[in-house]
């Protein structure tokens, strides 16, 4: 399935984009403005109130507009690339959302890399010394991290490195001078990364599992084909399709990981911030985060798609078909 | 020098090494100055830790009192409060009151914003206008309802009050009423106070930069009218983790922290000096006087009884809070009564400290003297209110009231307050006087005409006697008559049991070893706190 | 002629039981972690009539003190006993993933083998259905919903449960599609037998093994979401004995008595570990290797 039926499905499933983030962006919408006590009430607890200052709050904001009428407003604002004024902080929504993002992109990717570049020659190297310790070594390790939750990970690694031993800062992400930045990184990015670390070295250890004893590597291996070339030529490229299958609920599972991450040593991402307004009802941000996650989802399920036809021309389209 | 985002470790250091440090600076700059009594000493830079970024920088969009602290670095107000029932001249060289209800102030010519625009009487009558004029929806605006004009002829500026009242003289001291440049808020209203539009002021530093989630760094500002303080440049360092701002201060990082954990307590009191900062914050339950079974004064004080107020204030507050047995700290009436009034005036409160056998007697005397069940509405990140709620169900339960603690986030769990409903039941309150004036809380909390939608009053007390008195005591001029006012109020409202109050809490101070803070209380750090501070 | 027992693939003669699974080779580890998980279900029953010491009595000038005789975790930061509410805890710990693995567990064996099987309009809507919930983090949402919602144990239960459903549905619909293909299926069809039959009384009881390791590792997971939103405050009545909250909670006398802290982490560690290595045993030995991948 090459050229014009590939560009009609993945134009296809960029369309869908649209009205997945649109139910989305409404139900979310909808149960923030169904609250009662929105943002003004955060805003004045705790301080003389009287009905002229909050009915001048909910005029400034529009909050006291029928709901269709502030969600179609916010839509409007949306098609023109305005995703509104945050009601705690006064900052435009894109422009809080775009400072944070490459902070929560760099804490991800890195995480990912992390992630595979470690857990998957972990995952051959138990899979071919399946039973022994070494192997089992790999998989108790394997399953502690992929037990422990984000945040006791992040806590422990926080207070080991950087208290106890002091190799690590604190707090922060440090100047922009590049090595100042990997240095606060490092500690976030391996708290991050330990729990999609597991998952991949089990998966990648299951699946060589599963095609290391298959009939067309005895035979190759009959035929004289160095233990090297088979490895990476024919164990590698099979064992890979898992993983990729599996990237999809990687990425979901960094992202969620990211919001204790962030929280714990203090930076200044996306998680934080949709901790921060969640809690202070704080509609517009709410909307234009989900907005962005969803989107950011959407995407990276595409492009893993998109990677997994190019890996295994013999599949169709739907990996979840399979 | 240290810059902002540079704070890293680099080895661990023992506090001896801090104290010694600090010491020897200190030792050197007394040195220094006693050689030259002309010249102040300067330090380079003040760290302070922050735990979260102030939402902004521009008060009418951010009615936070610890924030304030910042902002009073960068704008000036018109008049000072110092401490003991004194205003002093700020921006307005002089000021007074001609009649009841209006207010002359005369503007210090001179004073010029960070920008290099001189401070004009148009500016002022703005920032006044910031909080009177509905369609700014300032957060403030509930103290200023009392404003009926303000007018300028020349360098003066001239407030009318629809009628007299003892609040308004404090005002122009308030964050409330910080003076900003006409021309630079309308210029950008929408953003200002944000990292994009940092506040311009006329006050000793001015915003270098302003990171979300990182660090505010304030420089000096070279136009600054008044006395240059001793630091050259000060960096907010936002520190989220409690662990980790006493792992900064315990290494050197930052320099001063506001209100350590209680519960870490004893870690910051070797890391750092711990002074006390009058706040007059008051914590306790309203009750509802209209709501069965509140309704009967048995009951309330069988709860009252039923509380371990002195328990909360030295298990959660480490006993730096007090028992409070009012809504006013008596503190609050220092300097305007002598001592022995406020005493007197106190010791005629009703209270009716922890003891459950007495608890359960008044309970048998009332009309559910087997005890009843409620839900309570607990805010959602506070950890002290929260604390305080699992407190009382504990104990409550000893007499048979039983409390389920519905933990709501802070916006609806107040605006059930807000929405003055039939049932208000017991509310958590928290909350501090704006002005050094006792009666404030008084009239929020126990005035008739607060009992209503969007008011205060969530105990539904409408007592005419009180109600007389409160305004008396809101439209008299004379402090100590007021004062007098204020504590009678206190002695006949507790006799109805309207509240249980249970703490006086204050702000403490972390500052680096070797440095001190001068007196300094929660009326006067919104205006340059750090004038406050000697490293000598 | 009524076939009353399911009909099984021709395969090898492996069988298997519950019985057959203790008694066969149980690796070490999987053996010491049932234990555990045992322990911990027992601790959840009554756990709090089993232990002396009250989990709620406070303390309030007791606060953070040091393991001790009297307490021997020390105390939280209301004075009260850490080691009486690590065991309180068990039961919010074991009753919340249950109903959450549990619930996955019925609403996929129904849906997942019903799409699977009738194919067709089923199929696809359920499909569509489960691929719009995997556009979005699970967990982020529930932080979102919960906290909106005003927090609470159960309300959390009952979003992560909703989230949780799709990805159970998808496995359970890929296993059965593979049984479909299979000739046992055909030569039922041949003989008559009822469509709900074959679907719940023959391919449902040879997916059995794949819904165990599912159920087990949907447990593990619901553990760590619930003790994470409980850590961010979005979880039960303050005071009542939870393991996530306690964590949260006691994280301000890291420093004065960090057990406070630390014997809930280990706790959650100690079940969701365990369970991971049970689900895992199961999934390796009885479902085929690297097929369906979680």
């Amino acid at each position: 399935m090459r050229g014009r039926a590939l560009v009609f499905y993945f134009g296809r499933r960029l369309l869908m984009l649209v009205p997945v983030t649109f139910l989305v962006t409404l139900a979310v919408f909808l149960l923030a403005s169904l609250v009662p006590g929105g943002v003004v009430a955060v805003v004045l607890a705790g301080h003389p109130t009287d009905t002229a200052t909050v009915e001048a709050l909910q005029a400034k904001y529009h909050l006291n507009d029928p709901l269709y009428v502030q969600y179609l407003a916010w839509l409007g604002n949306v098609i023109h690339g305005d995703l509104g004024r945050s009601i705690l902080t006064s900052q435009p929504v894109s422009y809080a959302i775009m400072t944070r993002l490459p902070l929560t992109v760099e804490l991800n990717l890195g995480g990912l890399l992390l992630a595979l570049i470690i857990g998957i020659p972990l995952g051959i190297l138990a899979a071919t010394r399946q039973g022994r310790a070494r192997d089992r070594g790999v998989v108790g390790i394997a399953v502690l991290g992929s037990s422990t939750p984000h945040f006791i990970l992040a806590l422990v690694i926080l207070y080991v490195f950087a208290e106890l031993l002091g190799w690590f800062p604190l707090f922060g992400v440090g100047t922009d001078y590049p090595p100042d930045r990997l240095w606060h990184m490092v500690l976030p990015t391996v708290s991050l990364a330990i729990g999609p670390l597991a998952f991949v070295t089990k998966i990648t250890r299951a699946s060589m599992l599963d095609i290391i004893d298959r009939d067309h590597i005895a035979f190759a291996r009959a035929r004289g084909v160095s233990e090297l070339r088979i490895m990476l030529v024919y164990l590698l490229r099979n064992a890979l399709i898992p993983v990729v299958t599996a990237a999809g609920l990687l990425l979901i599972g960094l992202l969620t990981g990211t919001v204790f991450v962030e929280t714990i040593f203090g930076l200044p991402g996306l998680g934080g911030l949709l901790v921060s307004s969640v809690k202070g009802n704080d509609i517009p941000m709410i909307q234009g985060l989900v907005l962005v996650l969803a989107i950011w989802v959407v995407l990276a399920n595409l492009f893993i798609d998109a990677l997994y036809v190019v890996i295994d021309p013999r599949v169709g389209f739907e990996r979840s078909a399979s | 020098m240290l810059r902002p985002g540079q704070l890293r470790r680099s080895g661990r250091r023992s506090i001896w090494w801090v104290l010694a440090c600090s010491t020897a600076a200190a030792i050197a700059l007394t040195a220094c100055a006693s050689n030259q009594p002309t010249t102040t000493a300067t330090v380079a830079l003040l760290t302070w830790g922050l735990s979260s970024t102030p939402a902004t920088l521009f008060a009418p969009t951010n009615f936070s009192a610890p924030d304030s602290a910042i902002m009073g670095l960068i704008q000036d107000n018109l008049l000072v409060y110092t401490g003991d029932g004194k205003l002093v001249p700020s921006l307005a060289q002089s000021w007074n009151a001609p009649d009841d209800t209006t207010y002359v102030y005369t503007l210090r010519s001179g004073a010029k914003f960070s920008d290099g625009n001189a401070v004009t009487p148009a500016d002022v009558i703005f920032s006044l206008q910031l909080q009177t004029d509905p369609k700014y929806g300032s957060q403030e605006s509930t103290l200023f309802g009392n404003v009926n004009s303000v007018t300028a002829s020349g360098n003066n500026i001239t407030v009318k009050l629809k009628q007299p009242d003892t609040l308004w003289k404090w005002l122009p001291t308030h964050m409330g009423f910080y003076i900003y440049e006409q021309k630079d808020v309308t210029a950008n209203l929408a953003s200002y106070g944000t990292p994009q539009h940092p506040p311009i002021g006329s006050g000793p530093y001015m915003v270098k930069e302003f990171v979300s989630d990182s660090h505010i760094t304030l420089a000096r500002n070279p136009n600054y009218w008044g006395t240059k303080p001793i630091f050259d440049s000060v960096v907010f360092q936002i520190i989220p983790d409690d662990n980790t701002r006493l792992l900064a201060m315990q290494h050197g990082d930052i320099q001063g922290a506001w209100n350590p954990p209680p519960a870490a307590f004893d870690q910051w009191t070797a890391a750092a000096t711990i002074s006390n900062m009058p706040a007059y914050i008051w914590r306790g339950l309203t009750l509802d006087m209209q709501d069965p079974p509140f309704d009967d004064i048995h009951v309330r004080r069988a709860l009252y009884y039923a509380t371990d107020r002195a328990g909360i204030a030295q298990g959660i507050t480490a006993g730096k809070a007090k028992a409070s047995t009012a809504l006013d700290d008596p503190a609050l009436f220092g300097g305007i009564l002598p001592d022995a009034t406020v005493t007197s005036g106190y010791a005629s409160i009703a209270t009716f400290p922890f003891d459950i056998t007495k608890a359960k007697a008044e309970l048998a005397l009332s009309k559910v003297p087997n005890g009843f069940n409620f839900t309570l509405n607990v805010p959602a990140g506070s950890a002290r209110a929260s604390a305080i709620s699992q407190s009382i169900k504990q104990t409550w339960a000893q007499i048979g009231v039983n409390v389920t603690l519905n933990v709501m986030p802070g916006g609806p769990r107040f605006q059930v307050i807000l929405d003055h409903g039939p049932h208000l039941g017991v509310q958590v309150i928290g909350n501090l006087p704006d002005v050094p004036d006792a009666t404030e809380l008084l009239w929020l909390y126990f005035k008739g005409d607060q009992a209503v939608k969007n008011g205060n009053n969530s105990s539904n007390l409408k007592d005419s006697q009180i109600d007389t008195l409160i305004q008396q005591a809101l439209t008299e001029t004379n402090p100590t008559k007021a004062a007098t006012l204020d504590l009678q109020i206190q002695q006949l409202a507790s006799q109805q049991v309207p509240i249980i109050p249970i703490l006086w809490e204050n702000n403490q101070v972390a500052i680096k070893k070797g440095w001190t803070v001068g007196p300094i209380n929660a009326f006067s750090w919104s205006h340059s706190f750090v004038e406050a501070i000697h490293t000598s | 002629m009524a076939v009353t027992s399911a009909i099984r693939p021709a395969q090898t003669d492996r069988r298997f039981g519950l019985t057959l699974w203790l008694i066969r080779s149980v690796p070490a580890s999987v053996g010491i972690a049932l234990i555990v998980v045992t322990i911990l279900m027992v601790l959840a029953a009554v756990g709090e009539w089993l232990w002396p010491v009250s989990p709620n009595a406070q303390n309030l000038y007791l606060i953070a003190a040091k393991p001790g005789a009297a307490h021997w975790l020390g105390t939280d930061t209301l004075g009260r006993d850490v080691f009486a509410r690590v065991i309180a805890g068990a039961r919010s710990a074991v009753v919340g993933p249950l109903i959450i693995a549990a619930s996955g567990l019925v609403v996929s064996s129904l849906l997942g083998v019903g799409a699977a099987y009738l194919g067709g309009a089923v199929d696809n809507l359920t499909l569509r259905v489960v691929d719009i919930m995997l556009a979005l983090p699970g967990l982020l949402i529930a932080i979102v919903i919960v906290s909106l919602g005003g927090g609470g144990y159960w309300m959390a239960i009952l979003v992560l449960s909703i989230l949780n459903v799709q990805g159970d549905i998808r496995i359970v619909r890929g296993a059965a599609l593979d049984q479909k293909s299979l000739p046992y299926i055909e030569a039922a069809r041949i003989l008559g037998i009822p469509r709900w039959r074959i679907m719940f009384m023959h391919i449902l009881p040879n997916i059995s093994a794949i819904l165990v390791a599912d159920f087990a590792l949907d447990f593990a997971l619901a553990l760590v979401a619930l003790s994470g939103l409980a850590f961010l405050g979005l979880g039960a009545q303050p005071g009542t004995p939870e393991w996530g909250t306690m964590l949260s909670d006691n994280e301000a006398i890291l420093f004065t008595n960090p057990l406070g802290s630390l014997a809930p982490a280990a706790a959650i560690v100690l079940l969701a570990v365990s369970v991971n290595l049970i689900g895992d045993w199961i999934f390796d030995r009885y479902a085929g290797r690297g097929r369906f991948i979680r």
